[in-house]
């Protein structure tokens, strides 16, 4: 049955008449001079008239576009062909992308995401006509992949491109997400595709209501799994490392696994292990070298099978083993004894000296930590420095001549400055003191007769920067037992801290990376695909960056670039990333989360399916045929 | 309001030199009732010296006999058998359709005019300049004789085509009616030669050459037009107005009638040529767009009106 929407718009209709009185209508001409009509006079006639309307004479031009407007009145008024059927939804498909829908239970051949998207693939196909469909995928961050598309081809597009991620989902952020996507709509639907293997907080399950329908995806699976790892250095042996594991079996039945233990891609050790249901069993390896870099534990193949074993994510465990590398510091100096002793004794620090004559023959790059002894160069070196007793025309000097305190007699400090705790400064007694100027990015922490004698801060281009307006010589601090307290302290702050700030990570976690100041970008690789790669520029200030693409579990390497693009071998790291998750590696179904799919009988109402566009799309050739038509005149 | 026109004007003197190269062809001996430079069938056929007269201005130096001159110390020129004076009537049509085009119609006519007055009177003959108006035909006096040359620019120069009609008057300038005119002016001084300069834009074309025809010895037909004319390059609903009549006509202009115009004028430019050719009057055709130099030089000795 035919009916329309928008009866109003048959008013346009009312134009028709015009445009035929437009062609009964004579043009309005503008006069032209000729020299003479003679050669005109005997033209065809019809063009000519003398009366305001003319005869109306049928013409291609008027039948089109006559025929045109009736059909843009037609549009308008917004024809539907009525019929009966189920009511458009707007079906909000949330897949749940998270490490243990990558389980293929006993009895299936694909995974259960694979099920998931063929599931959802059918809900689509079966959603009524004029339905609209939003996809969402559950994982740590969760991602919509389309938003309120009503075409249920893209929707398929969207569900196939899904990916099933190797960590855990943010589940109560994901039905968030799904239940503002789906509106307030009498009409929406939400259907999650899930292996339900997440337990949600009571406080959470409010978040589903009850337009939640789950379409679960899990079947009766049993699973062994890494779910700890830890590496501890050795007191004993510090070139040694300590490696914890916790198994846990997910199952009804105990079983015993063979779990080794690889050290840079060698077998290191095999050794048998008892598992019991829901009763964790752990080992320990010891005295694992760190130099190896990286090592593996496993639950041994042969062991599982897909009657015992359906997650084979969590059967692997990484550990990387990283020594911290010593802070490398250059003290430029004619010879000061004390502090160079000073500076030997501060923990996981390789001093090196050089006299200011031979300072630009250095490659000072190469070093964390510059030391100057009174004399500075004009050019300051990339890395951190500590300078002591700046003069001449050196910076953090006031201008013009250099201002001297001698002898001063008050002197104030910050206590609760880092590079001051647990330095007692009552006995000092200063023989001379440079006046310091302070920059805007540096604080004081030591005055003397109110004046800056101690600057620290980070400069603009992000160098961590100390100034001291004395040296050991010009006073009495290298006798104190404050003097090395102070040293450390400063070269605590000095060092630069390690390029990866976590070496164990769950997957989805991020770590920061703290590159080097001469690095140009960081190379990230591993993650059980070698050949994925990321580059990461490294801002200008050196600035630490967040680095999050861990879904996969595995050793990365983070490696860093020089200017020229050459590898700073020192200034390579590693971190291992796990599933090492419980609830992932737990496939069984838990009840607490499901939430019954109330079956509704849905009642079929009359539908009025427009087809204006069809009536629009055969004006188009009309208009252009009407264009054509005008111009070739 | 156009002004008229300077002799210097209508004819440069870089023109007028090379003009005293040319002379006006004839096709056939005429009659004639003076002396001039051409033969005439009563004296015999032989071109041969018969005596001498005493020189005046405007005689060709060439004819003087300087052997003469340097025995008696007198300016004596040679006379042959067969030296007639001709009557070329110069017919310069001067309705409001001349007025009209890039450079102006008229003011092209005009220079025609004069540059073919000119070589008639360096040829010894008598001229007169008739204007075809809507009131009728203006005649001026016989000029006769190289020295009354600037006298013929003065009046040929001081000609101005008729104003714009602003009411539909149809037959009051009929080219044929004028012709007739002129004709019977023609017929009382005796012309021999007649050059029409016209844009023969009436739909009496034919009458009025007829009519001149008949009252000559030989005619002439200069067809003045504008490039406008043959290939407008006007577009749009346009009112079109008669320049001489004021009557107006409503067209399209699109390439369809572009194309049928195009395709009138030259069926018309045609119908022209070949109705000259019939009666044995010459006929040439001149676009104002063209130079006029190379127009008389090239494409009027071409068509054997000079030489």
């Amino acid at each position: 049955m035919l009916s329309l929407l928008a009866p109003a718009g048959l008013l346009l209709g009312l134009t028709l008449p015009v445009v035929i009185l437009l062609y009964l209508l004579k043009v309005r001409r503008v006069d032209q001079r000729v020299s003479s009509l003679f050669l005109w006079q005997s033209m065809p006639r019809d063009l000519a008239a003398q009366e305001p309307l003319q005869r109306l004479r049928l013409s291609v031009l008027l039948v089109l576009q006559l025929a045109l407007l009736a059909l843009a009145t037609l549009a308008l008024a917004r024809p539907a062909v009525v019929a009966v059927g189920p009511p458009p939804v707007h079906l909000v498909l949330l897949l749940d992308a998270s490490a243990s829908m990558q389980a293929i239970d006993p009895g299936e051949s694909a995974s259960r995401f694979e099920r998931a998207r063929a599931a959802a693939e059918a809900a689509v196909q079966a959603a009524p006509e004029g339905s609209s469909f939003s996809v969402l995928e559950a994982r740590a961050h969760p991602q919509v992949l389309l938003a309120r598309e009503p075409s249920a081809a893209r929707a398929l597009e969207a569900i196939r491109a899904a990916r099933v991620s190797g960590a855990a989902a943010d589940m109560p952020g994901a039905l968030l997400l799904a239940r503002s996507l789906a509106g307030t709509g009498t009409s929406r639907r939400i259907l999650a595709f899930t292996d339900q293997a997440y337990s949600l907080p009571p406080s959470e399950r409010d978040l589903l209501g009850t337009d939640l329908e789950v379409v679960p995806v899990a079947g009766d699976a049993a699973n062994s799994a890494i779910t700890v790892l830890g590496a501890r250095p050795r007191l004993a042996d510090p070139d040694g490392q300590d490696l914890y594991v916790r198994l846990e079996h997910f199952a009804d039945e105990p079983r015993t696994v063979e779990v080794e233990l690889r050290v840079a891609d060698q077998l290191w050790e095999v050794r048998a292990v008892e598992l019991a249901p829901d009763k964790p069993a752990e080992l320990v390896f010891e005295g694992v070298p760190t130099a190896a870099g990286a090592a593996s534990v496993a639950i041994r193949k042969p062991a599982v099978t897909a009657a015992h074993d359906s997650l084979s994510l969590d059967d692997v465990g990484y550990f990387a083993l990283q020594a911290r590398r010593p802070t490398q510091v250059l003290l430029v100096s004619n010879g000061e004894p004390r502090l160079e002793r000073a500076l030997t004794l501060v923990r996981r620090a390789e001093v090196f000296r050089v006299t200011p004559r031979r300072y630009l023959a250095a490659d000072v790059d190469r070093f964390d930590v510059v030391v100057f002894d009174r004399d500075v160069p004009p050019l300051l070196p990339r890395g951190n420095i500590l300078i002591l007793g700046p003069s001449g025309t050196a910076p953090f000097l006031p201008q013009g001549p250099d201002q001297i305190l001698r002898q001063p007699q008050t002197l104030t400090w910050e206590q609760d400055d880092p590079l001051l705790a647990f330095v007692d400064l009552r006995g000092l007694s200063l023989r001379r003191a440079r006046v310091l100027e302070a920059p805007a990015w540096a604080r004081v922490p030591m005055r003397a007769e109110g004046a800056p004698i101690m600057l620290a801060g980070v400069d603009a281009v992000g160098r961590r920067v100390v100034v001291l307006g004395f040296t050991p010589l010009e006073s009495n601090i290298a006798s104190l037992s404050a003097f090395p307290i102070l040293v450390n302290n400063i070269m605590d702050w000095l060092a630069p801290p390690a390029l990866v700030s976590h070496h164990q990570l769950r997957t989805g976690e991020a770590t920061d990376l703290t590159p080097l100041a001469r690095a140009r970008d960081l190379v990230v690789s591993g993650g059980g695909d070698q050949a994925a790669r990321s580059i990461i520029p490294v801002p200008r200030d050196a600035a630490p960056i967040t680095f999050g693409a861990t879904d996969r579990p595995g050793v990365y390497v983070v490696e860093q670039r020089a200017q020229d693009g050459s590898l700073l071998p020192e200034a390579t790291e590693r971190f291992a990333v796990n599933l090492a998750d419980p609830a992932e590696s737990d496939l069984r179904p838990r009840g607490d989360s499901v939430v019954t799919t109330a079956t509704q009988e849905v009642a079929e109402v009359p539908l009025e399916r427009e087809f204006w566009w069809w009536v629009l799309g055969l004006a188009l050739p009309l208009l252009a045929l009407e264009g054509w038509w005008f111009h070739r005149r | 309001m156009p002004t008229a026109a300077q002799p210097s004007d209508l004819i440069p003197a870089e023109l007028a030199a090379r003009l005293d190269r040319l002379s006006l062809v004839t096709r056939q001996r005429l009659l004639g009732d003076g002396h001039g430079e051409r033969r005439s069938r009563r004296r015999g056929s032989s071109l041969e010296f018969a005596d001498y007269r005493a020189y005046s201005p405007g005689d060709d130096p060439s004819r003087v006999d300087w052997n003469v001159y340097g025995r008696f110390r007198q300016l004596q020129v040679k006379v042959f058998e067969a030296e007639e004076l001709m009557g070329v009537s110069l017919c310069l049509d001067a309705s409001a359709s001349m007025r009209w085009g890039e450079p102006d119609k008229f003011f092209r006519a005009c220079q025609i005019a004069a540059a073919l007055g000119y070589l008639a009177l360096a040829g010894g003959n008598r001229v007169r300049v008739t204007a075809l108006r809507r009131r009728g035909a203006e005649r001026s006096r016989d000029f006769w004789g190289r020295r009354q040359a600037a006298e013929l620019l003065r009046c040929v120069g001081g000609l101005t085509p008729d104003e714009v009609a602003l009411e539909r008057d149809d037959e009051a300038g009929s080219l044929e009616r004028l012709a007739r005119e002129a004709q019977r002016g023609a017929a009382a001084r005796r012309a021999q030669l007649t050059i029409l300069i016209s844009d023969l834009l009436s739909a009496t074309w034919q009458e009025a050459i007829r009519a001149l025809e008949g009252a000559t010895s030989e005619l002439v037909v200069l067809h003045v037009l504008d490039r406008e004319e043959i290939n407008p390059s006007l577009g749009g609903d346009l009112n079109l107005v008669d320049q001489e009549t004021g009557a107006r006509e409503e067209v399209t202009l699109n390439a369809e009638v572009i194309s049928w115009y195009q395709a009138r004028v030259q069926s018309w430019l045609a119908e022209v040529a070949d109705f000259c050719a019939r009666r044995g009057v010459r006929y040439v055709r001149h676009v104002t767009s063209s130079p006029l130099e190379q127009w008389l030089f090239r494409d009027l000795r071409v068509r054997g009106v000079l030489r």
